[in-house]
């Protein structure tokens, strides 16, 4: 955790110094009590000094023991990630339903490595009961894409 | 007395009557489904439902409407525990908990009891409303922005137990917490915040999206990593392993109790909600267990506490609604539109002139939580079954609901990127060991803090004077002194024992 | 291995293509044929379900349906947040669209007024307003203030000002507060709450002295004997409450009227606004509408279509612009 928690204080702290200077800008006191800018000012302080006492603590901590390295674990987390992203972006013009499709297709395949009939059938399944329950029954405006679903 | 058992007695001849019992039995159906879907809680749920009820006769309408608000109680704990995304703004604290507790090849029990919690509690709270709606009412109205502001004191303090192993971490998320609720519109300077010109930052960042990034996205990503299967649910599916086993119950006799309670009271507070309702209890109960270091790690009475709370709560809420004509919370907000929609006053003059109505509702809200457990108990085998779904295909199906979740908070596309962002963010913070709950509780109750002290020190002209003149936050105040100097305390004279254990 | 970066290939090359042809689907078809709607027609409601602006809505779309109005249905779009801003931007982005249209109440004129962002009404197409809504100064039942001059007097002679309560800062309720401080020469300590709810429950329970509301929002309270209004913002006093006098006629000369209406995409084909005007003018015209809906919130009934209705949001954005300059928070 050594490495972890000091990067952890490093982007606390540098995080924490972008709040106090963006919240300087709002006025802090007012003609009624505190203004605007107070709350987020001494949240940015907070966020500094807990990263400043990570960080020291982290120091003081004897080093990391080796970590066995996880490339599959890591390749199959970047691609959970990257498909929620591309699927997110792609909600607006392809539609939210082939949008969903693609992404259960995606990655239902991709980890599980299943037959590509489960693949075809299981997203096939998801996307048509997110349809049915979020657009037909709640009427969920869900972006429609071209295809109109 | 006897005229308000006469006047239930007469509600209940109404709300027994084919019709009125189906409509109820379909609000509360529908109420678990929509408290179950991710996003879609019980506002959207009401708001989407209310023109469909559109020439139906009142009374079945909205008994169905109240049915689908206190269903959706009962129904978010569903996803909370399967699949540790909140299916309702007040279910976030079960998810802590209570996936745990499924991932222990334990989501039986956690139903079990969470449905037994959310029975009393509902009912604990109609009986109330029953008996003393309009005193309650009253009583409720006490709260200003400078009791609202001692109560907020008082929670985040008890709160402050939930940082988890490593204090500084918590602190740090708290503040995280605190900093992003300032985003977006202050409404009381009329000041933007954060915003940078645009409009989507104006809406701020509402807590639902990122809880349901940082529970359900992240925890997904984190398994997808590790790739580990729940293989103590493939064993354990006898009938027994459903059930609650006696210490579970004895465990969690008086979390449903102080949950029932905490919710209640916090309820009738007009503008608190179940959510916090929620969140309180969960802090009573880390605090009054005999295994505090249990929480986080699948304690039943984490599942219990905050499940009867919220289902307190929104019943609690119902109260000013009714009585006043004042919505606590969103939900009763739109409830309270419904009523004007068909023409039906809510308030002090609803019990006068259409008691046949109010009090058929009432009734109705007895029937209805009776239909609740017996259906969230009947069908707690086909809830768990979804944990027998391979993981590799409800992992996606679990990301698509948080997808499409986020987009129904309020139909931007803005909240899926918020979920998103805070998916990949609660997956680190998870990995590196930050608890979420702090920055899930700034997020709640930083605004709320915030808004009502500046509305305090406006009424008192900046002394803060104001808050020790009025007593009830006063007392507030001072219990949250003592919620400080206890466990500090407690801690100072364990560590001398335990000083003097060593040298002994 | 080699498959799962087959999949990532097609889904990249997918996207690429999409992002370079500049497939949208969001520009809108070209008017060619003289009909209207052509398809269904998108009210986008800037405001949280359950608020003044939904009921509207959704009152519209219930008569437009029960009388055969449209040929189209009517989708009801709830895009709130940003005080209105985030569902007019919305329909800014989709300009020359015949069959997107979004409610407009005064709010939405005087946010960005005050800095609290940049949108403003008067970039939309303006197609018609359909009510006024009025407001309220309210005082608890039990209250010493009987009549506005006691309170008035009272206000006069108070040593730390009376606290008034509305809804937000730089709004409707904060504005009415200062025409009438300015009007009576009195000083009133606004305290601004997050809805009409809250404010009742601060009036209720004592935490203010007095309390600016649409009818809609204290109408329970008023009618439960839990409140009382002291007077009403009208030029003329309401027919649904002959007894409550005007502000202007008590000597405290200031009108306002909040306008409630819908406004069509930037730029939208002259047909399409004659088409929704016609269909409101209908609308209006209902039983349905004046017993529902302007009897049942209590507000004044006016139909203003296309210059008129402009004019009448130009007229309240000037007056609001020198209100809040007057309050010092007016913003360029």
């Amino acid at each position: 955790m050594k490495k972890g928690d000091l990067i952890g204080g490093v982007i606390s702290v540098l995080f924490g110094l972008v709040v106090v200077f963006e919240a300087s800008k709002l006025p802090y006191w007012g003609a009624q009590g505190f203004g605007p800018g107070f709350v987020p000012l001494w949240s940015g302080v907070v966020i500094i000094v807990g990263g400043l006492l990570l960080f020291g603590a982290a120091w003081r901590m004897p080093a990391d023991p080796p970590v066995t390295p996880d490339p599959a674990g890591k390749m199959r987390l970047l691609l959970t990630a990257g498909t929620v992203v591309v699927a997110a972006l792609l909600m607006p013009y392809l539609g939210f339903a082939v949008s969903m499709f693609l992404l259960v297709a995606v990655l239902v395949r991709g980890l599980g490595k299943h037959s590509w009939l489960v693949v075809g059938i299981s997203s096939f399944l998801t996307a048509a009961a997110v349809y049915l329950v979020f657009v037909r029954w709640l009427m969920v405006p869900l972006p429609a894409g071209m295809l109109g679903l | 007395m006897m005229e308000t058992f006469g006047n239930l007695l007469m509600g209940f001849s109404i709300a027994l009557s084919p019709v009125n019992l189906l409509f109820a039995a379909l609000g509360v159906v529908l109420g678990t489904i929509i408290g179950a879907l991710p996003g879609i809680g019980s506002v959207t749920g009401v708001a989407v439902l209310l023109p469909i009820t559109f020439g139906m006769d009142p009374t079945a309408a909205i008994i169905m409407l109240c049915g689908i608000y206190y269903g959706a109680m009962y129904g978010g704990t569903i996803s909370s525990v399967l699949i540790n995304t909140p299916g309702d703004a007040a279910t976030v604290m079960t998810t802590i908990d209570g996936h745990q507790m499924a991932r222990q090849g334990r989501a039986g029990p956690a139903f079990a009891v969470s449905a037994t919690g959310s029975f009393v509690a509902g009912t604990f709270g109609v009986l109330m409303l029953t008996l003393a709606g309009p005193a309650l009412a009253k009583w409720g109205l006490q709260f200003g922005p400078p009791e609202f502001f001692a109560l907020m004191v008082l929670a985040i303090l008890s709160l402050a137990g939930l940082a988890g192993s490593s204090p500084v971490k918590g602190i740090i998320m708290g503040a995280l917490g605190l900093m992003l609720s300032t985003v977006g519109l202050d409404i009381v300077h009329g000041t933007l915040r954060f915003t940078y010109g645009s409009v989507q930052m104006m809406n701020g960042i509402d807590f639902l999206p990122v809880a349901i990034g940082m529970f359900g996205m992240g925890e997904v990503l984190v398994q997808m990593e590790k790739m580990e299967r729940f293989d103590l649910l493939e064993t354990k599916f006898r009938l027994r392993d459903l059930l609650p086993t006696a210490q579970d119950w004895v465990r969690s006799r008086w979390a449903i109790v102080r949950g029932t309670l905490i919710g209640f009271v916090i309820g009738v507070l007009p503008g608190a909600g179940a959510t916090i309702a929620s969140f309180l209890a969960y802090a009573t109960e880390k605090r009054c267990s005999r295994h505090p270091e249990e929480f986080g790690r699948g304690a039943i009475e984490g599942v219990a506490g905050p499940e009867s709370a919220n289902n307190a709560a929104s019943a609690g809420a119902l109260v000013p609604m009714m009585t006043l004509g004042i919505p606590g919370s969103g939900t009763t907000a739109v409830l309270l539109g419904a009523f004007m929609m068909y023409g039906l006053q809510p308030g002090p003059l609803l019990f006068k002139n259409h008691p046949d109505f109010a009090w058929a509702l009432i009734a109705s809200m007895y029937i209805g939580n009776i239909m609740l457990v017996v259906l969230n108990t009947a069908f707690i085998p086909t809830f768990v079954s979804v944990l027998r779904m391979p993981q590799t295909i409800m992992m996606p199906g679990i990301l698509v609901l948080t997808v499409v979740g986020a987009y129904s908070l309020s139909n931007s596309m803005a909240d899926v990127w918020i979920m998103i962002i805070f998916g990949v963010i609660g997956y680190l913070v998870k990995v590196y060991g930050y608890p979420l709950a702090p920055l899930i509780i700034g997020l709640v109750l930083g605004p709320l803090t915030e808004v009502n002290l500046a509305r305090s020190l406006m009424m008192s002209q900046g002394s803060f004077a104001i808050f020790m003149e009025r007593p009830l936050s006063m007392v507030l105040l001072l219990a949250s002194l003592v919620a400080i100097i206890i466990p500090l305390a407690r801690q100072l004279m364990g560590r001398q024992r335990s000083h003097s254990g060593v040298s002994a | 291995m080699v498959k799962r970066y087959f999949v990532w290939a097609i889904l990249v090359l997918f996207t690429g293509g999409l992002l370079l042809t500049g497939c949208g689907g969001q520009q809108a078809t070209p008017q060619t044929e003289t009909e209207w709607p052509q398809g269904p027609v998108e009210l986008v409601v800037p405001w949280a379900a359950g608020g003044g602006s939904d009921r509207m809505a959704r009152m519209i779309n219930d008569i437009i349906q029960k009388n055969n109005l449209m040929t189209e249905p009517m989708m009801i779009l709830n895009k709130p947040g940003g005080e209105g801003q985030i569902g007019e931007a919305y329909l800014l982005n989709k300009p020359g669209d015949p069959h997107a249209f979004c409610t407009v109440a005064s709010g939405q004129i005087s946010i960005p007024l005050s800095g609290q962002g940049d949108i403003k009404v008067t970039q939309f197409t303006p197609v018609a307003q359909v009510a006024a809504d009025v407001e309220l100064l309210v005082v608890r039942n039990d209250s010493p203030y009987e009549t506005m001059a006691d309170l008035v007097a009272a206000a006069q002679a108070a040593e730390m000002p009376l606290k008034s309560g509305g809804t937000a800062t730089a709004s409707e309720d904060h504005i009415c507060n200062a025409l009438l401080c300015r009007a009576a020469g009195i000083e009133l300590n606004y305290i601004p709450f997050s809805g009409g709810g809250e404010v009742m429950t601060n009036l209720l329970g004592g935490h203010i002295d007095v309390a600016w509301a649409n009818p809609s929002e204290c109408m329970s309270q008023l009618e439960g004997g839990l409140a009382r209004a002291l007077a009403v913002s009208t030029t003329e006093r309401l027919e649904l409450k002959p007894d409550l006098p005007t502000f202007q006629e008590l000597g405290y000369d200031f009108t306002f009227y909040q306008l409630r209406g819908i406004v069509g995409s930037p730029d939208m084909p002259a047909q399409a606004v004659q088409g929704m005007i016609e269909v409101l003018r209908q609308v209006v015209e209902t039983e349905q509408w004046q017993k529902d809906y302007i009897e049942a919130n209590m507000l004044v009934p006016i139909f203003l279509a296309g210059d008129d209705f402009t004019a009448a949001v130009i007229q309240q954005e000037q007056e609001f612009a020198e209100a809040l300059a007057m309050m010092g928070l007016y913003k360029e």
